[in-house]
């Protein structure tokens, strides 16, 4: 399988964006699934990943500009690797 | 030492201040960014606008808010600067307010604070630790409950 482009997204594409990073990493990492995880505003998500990652404040914004063709993830507790694993679970990830 | 103490000093921490609102919260935390030279005092009014623009995202966790801007908006240096609220503050997250505790947080390069943000974020969520934080009654006590 070609490897994956993740992109997790916040305001400025540092802040919560890059905890969603470190969190989606490791739950990949245990589950040994090679994939490219990167960060972006919520301006600047290129149409070229597979699966963004956001939290609540960008998910309809991002669901609309990318109109069903990218799935959108919503994490809501930025500490809970069984969230981030379940939602990927559930996006056929892992 | 710890990443968190390469990027935190003491006297950017401050303990139980009384804010009126969640804008004086994040000024008052981007304070002391400015004063330690970490940041141009422009980079408060583009934390606060972010917030205003995208929402409460920044409240990530029940009970903390990481407020940030970008690099280029006036970040000088990498730190954070943390402090805690007495009495804790609405942001108007869903789900996560009221907020007891707002580190601001500044990189001049996308990525070098990293491991900082996650050793912050990985301590905060431990409740036992963020209780001690709260209780904490000087800056030298959160400092040496986070390196």
């Amino acid at each position: 399988m070609a490897r994956l482009n993740i992109g997790c997204v916040c305001g400025c594409g540092m802040g919560s964006s890059l905890l969603l990073k470190m969190l989606a990493t490791n739950v990949l990492d245990e589950q040994k699934i090679n994939a490219n995880v990167d960060c972006y505003d919520s301006g600047t998500v290129p149409g070229d990943v597979n699966l963004i990652i956001t939290s609540t404040a960008f998910y309809d914004g991002l669901k609309e500009q990318f109109n069903g063709k990218i799935p959108v993830l919503c994490i809501k507790n930025f500490s809970s690797k069984e969230e981030m694993a379940q939602k990927l679970q559930e996006a056929g990830i892992i | 030492m710890s990443n968190i103490a390469n990027f935190l000093s003491k006297d950017a921490i401050a303990c139980n201040l009384a804010c009126p609102d969640w804008k004086s919260a994040v000024r008052e935390a981007g304070r002391l960014l400015v004063k330690e030279e970490i940041v141009e005092e422009a980079f408060i009014g583009k934390m606060i606008g972010y917030v205003e623009e995208f929402g409460p995202y920044i409240v990530i966790l029940p009970g903390f808010a990481l407020a940030h801007a970008r690099p280029e908006d006036g970040a000088l240096k990498t730190g954070i600067s943390l402090i805690t609220l007495t009495p804790p503050v609405h942001f108007g997250h869903e789900d996560n307010d009221p907020v007891s505790i707002v580190v601001a947080l500044a990189s001049s390069e996308k990525g070098e604070h990293l491991e900082c943000l996650g050793d912050v974020v990985g301590l905060i969520s431990q409740k036992e630790k963020a209780e001690k934080i709260l209780a904490a009654i000087t800056p030298e006590e959160i400092y040496r409950l986070l390196i």
